[in-house]
């Protein structure tokens, strides 16, 4: 069963010659600035049409972006739902769900970074698409609202793509990982593979100090990083 | 496009120059012979490819209001004026490079802060486009679509551009030196013969 498919994928300008089979439930896309995260989410959102190539994609894909506040278009963050979940009680049911009824009058461009990030993705499902994408959502937020995304995130039913260079985060929702650099894929794995891989450090990637401790005592780095996210043995 | 200290294509006084004969071509009833000036400027300058977005964003809502108060065909004639106005400045501008522009305009004896000002609107624009672009994906993300898609777009981009033009201004202004930068020495290029001869020709040829 496979999630996105890239055939020969180029953009001009931004990727080249792409080819992946995107097949678990969580995939994390990592790499350096530039390296095309963001376009490869956006072709498999459909955001962007490829300059030559196929891609393959669920019929309707949300997107989280990387800026959130660019995604509101109401006064209130309930009003703010509505638009995309279809009703106010549907709306309603998802901030309950999140445990943000407390947000539902508030306006969503006043919102803090991790709150925003938040009602963002909650936007990009609400319309019940059958994938999602998701441009760096760890940017910005502390540990609690990092820990908080990762269990939305884990708790969702559809495939999702996430952007962005925070390894901890990516081994705590992903099991594969694709390592990007200068618009090319180079390398497309496992997420422990992944992180103790060498191409990790030869992009510039580190991850953070626990997940060291975890690879040099030899632990598989995904499990730690659920534990830590996630509060579950994984 | 805006890199400063880019090499300039054209020199200024080719820029004044073609921009008031285009503007001659207008009010003398030329429209169509300015509009092809307007368009191959528009192209040699990038813009008609680097910013299509920004062409829509004028050409659109002039229609649109013109054509309700006067007409189709009044708002047909009223866009394709005011798009070959943008598109010959714009055009011509890219390809004078902004910094140059600036140092043009100081040579003329604008004060420094106040000949900072088409850089701060062209980083504008820049941001502008940006934000236009980003938040019409971020709304199709939410599986907002169609005419749905375009009344709710001016919100998050009125919004985000207004927070974003009052940080860039804050910052650019900051940097802005008190003293004055060197003046420039221009030579014609290939470029200025290049637009004149065009111009020129359009002028007799149609
Ligand atoms: N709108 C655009 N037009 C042209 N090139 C772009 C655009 N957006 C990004 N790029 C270029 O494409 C490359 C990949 O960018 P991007 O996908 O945003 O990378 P990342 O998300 O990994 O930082 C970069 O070199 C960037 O400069
Ligand atoms: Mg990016």
């Amino acid at each position: 069963m496979f999630r996105w498919v890239f055939r020969n994928v180029s953009l001009v300008g931004r990727i080249r010659d792409v080819n992946l089979t995107i097949s678990s439930r969580v995939t994390a896309v990592l790499g350096p600035n530039g390296s095309g995260k963001t376009t490869l989410l956006k072709l498999a959102a459909g955001l962007l049409k490829p300059s030559s190539g196929e891609v393959l994609r669920p019929e309707s894909v949300g997107a989280s972006l990387q800026n959130p506040y660019l995604g509101f278009s109401s006064h209130t963050v309930i009003e703010d739902l509505t638009l995309s979940a279809g009703s106010r009680d549907e709306a309603l049911r998802i901030l309950r769900e999140a445990g943000l009824e407390h947000l539902a009058g508030r306006s969503p461009f006043t919102l803090s970074m991790g709150e925003a990030r938040i009602i963002s993705v909650l936007a990009a499902i609400s319309w019940n698409p059958e994938g999602l994408v998701i441009d760096e959502p760890t940017s910005g937020l502390d540990q609690r609202y990092r820990r908080w995304l990762a269990r939305l995130i884990d708790s969702l039913r559809i495939p999702v793509l996430i952007a962005g260079h925070d390894i901890d985060f990516a081994a705590s929702v992903a099991q594969e990982a694709i390592i990007m650099k200068r618009g090319t894929v180079l390398l497309h794995s496992n997420v422990d593979k992944i992180l103790s891989s060498e191409v990790l450090d030869r992009v510039g990637l580190e991850p953070g100090p626990i997940m060291k401790k975890a690879l040099k005592l030899g632990l598989s780095p995904s499990r730690v990083a659920r534990c830590v996210f996630l509060g579950s043995e994984g | 496009m805006y890199s400063s200290g880019q090499k300039a294509k054209i020199t200024p006084p080719t820029v004044i120059a073609i921009l008031a004969l285009v503007l001659y071509m207008l009010v003398s009833g030329q429209v169509l012979a300015a509009s092809i000036v307007g368009l191959i400027i528009g192209i040699l300058g990038g813009i008609v490819f680097h910013m299509p977005l920004l062409i829509l964003w004028i050409a659109v809502p002039t229609l649109v209001v013109v054509a309700v108060f006067h007409g189709v065909l009044a708002a047909i004639d009223t866009t394709i004026r005011v798009l070959t106005v943008s598109l010959t400045a714009s055009g011509l501008i890219s390809m004078l490079g902004l910094y140059n522009l600036r140092l043009f305009l100081e040579g003329l004896g604008v004060p420094p802060k106040a000949s900072i000002l088409p850089v701060l609107i062209a980083r504008q624009a820049d941001i502008f486009s940006m934000i236009v672009r980003e938040s019409l994906d971020s709304l199709r993300g939410r599986g907002i679509k169609g005419v749905r898609l375009l009344f709710r777009l001016p919100i998050p981009v009125l919004v985000n551009a207004f927070e974003s033009s009052a940080v860039l201004a804050e910052a650019i202004l900051a940097k802005v030196p008190e003293r004055r930068m060197s003046t420039l020495f221009w030579r014609p290029t290939g470029w200025d013969v290049l637009i004149f001869s065009l111009t020129l020709l359009s002028l007799y040829l149609l």
